[in-house]
């Protein structure tokens, strides 16, 4: 398993990371679960030709990088082809993560040459974000607009928001989706919602941290 | 009496750290710039093409608001383009400039641009 991600891991804000290659794929990710394999690939293919648009212009190019209001993704070209892509909260200190880049640049080229050890996380998973909202009652943003659950989905949303940082709203979107598939959505089955969200966070510490912040909401839920 | 468009590349390069701009259309034309060693198709033609990547990416990963968009290179003449609604423009920075105080300025610039623009209609 690559270690490329254990400096970045180390930086308040990062949100996730993952290194491409392209005709080859992902080399290696730590990004949240709500984004699978099949959708960063797409992904990295406009943010290479992103890249590419800059460096053939400028051929002294070190970086691209995009400001969005959830996150700033850095987009930076390492020997062998191989790119790598970084989500950090847009508060971040975007300087410290691109001398960390800077630093592991080699570390991120070698990874094309053990190819074998590609790391391909939920292989066989469906692309959740392109799959169809099953039809229901109410979409997930209605879940959070309105009705009952409301102020808890609320709630939940914030805790996660203090784990996730800005990404937290499209990490809930996907997973209430998740949860709109399990059954009608209510009270009782809040748990199940947590356990999703445990999932699509995909980092057991940041995990553990959500489930004390929402410990409470939950136990409630069960009353 | 100076046109419109020659006052906002006045105001504009007032900002602290602004060395070069471009302000194209999203149909491509150029509506003003003060390029001198860049060519202004060339560079009209990325921040184009760079907008459309960046609704993709935007979209893509689910974010909502694209802020701006920079380049960075090694002579720290780092390029940003910013989006006012149907516009872009395109920023280069002096050497020598903060990157965050350089953003923080156009982006107000840009507000109060698009503020006077929302009360005048």
């Amino acid at each position: 398993m690559s270690t490329v991600f254990q400096d970045f891991k180390s930086i308040n804000g990062f949100i996730g990371g993952y290194v491409f290659k392209p005709k080859i794929g992902i080399l290696a990710r730590d990004m949240p679960a709500v984004y699978k394999d099949k959708k960063l690939s797409d992904l990295a293919d406009v943010l290479i030709k992103t890249y590419k648009s800059g460096s053939l212009h400028f051929p002294n190019i070190i970086d691209v990088s995009i400001c969005f209001q959830e996150a700033v993704i850095i987009i930076r070209e390492a020997p062998n082809s191989v790119f790598i892509f970084i989500l950090a909260d847009p508060a971040s200190n975007i300087n410290l993560f691109n001398m960390t880049l800077s630093v592991l640049m080699e570390e991120v080229s070698e990874l094309v040459e053990v190819p074998e050890q590609v790391e391909k996380a939920e292989k066989t998973e469906p692309d959740a974000i392109t799959q169809p909202i099953k039809a229901g009652p109410l979409t997930a943003e209605e879940l959070l607009r309105e009705g009952p659950l409301s102020a808890t989905l609320l709630a939940i949303q914030d805790a996660l928001a203090m784990v996730m940082g800005p990404i937290a709203r499209v990490i809930m979107i996907d997973a209430l989706n998740e949860w709109l598939k399990t059954g009608p959505p209510s009270n009782g089955a809040i748990p199940l919602l947590a356990n999703i969200l445990c999932k699509e966070i995909n980092d057991s510490q940041r995990a553990e941290d959500f489930k004390k912040r929402i410990s409470t909401l939950v136990s409630q839920t069960n009353n | 009496m100076s046109s419109i468009r020659e006052k906002f590349g006045k105001r504009l390069l007032q900002i602290n750290g602004v060395k070069r701009f471009i302000l194209v259309r999203n149909d491509g034309e150029i509506l003003a710039h003060n390029l001198a060693e860049e060519n202004p198709e060339t560079l009209s033609s990325i921040l184009l093409f760079s907008a459309l990547n960046c609704d993709k990416i935007k979209s893509g990963f689910g974010f909502r608001n694209t802020k701006y968009m920079a380049v960075s290179k090694e002579n720290n003449e780092n390029l940003y383009i910013f989006q006012m609604e149907k516009y872009y423009l395109g920023v280069m920075q002096h050497a020598n400039a903060n990157m965050m105080e350089l953003i923080r300025d156009v982006s107000s610039f840009i507000d109060s641009i698009m503020m006077t623009k929302a009360n005048i209609s």
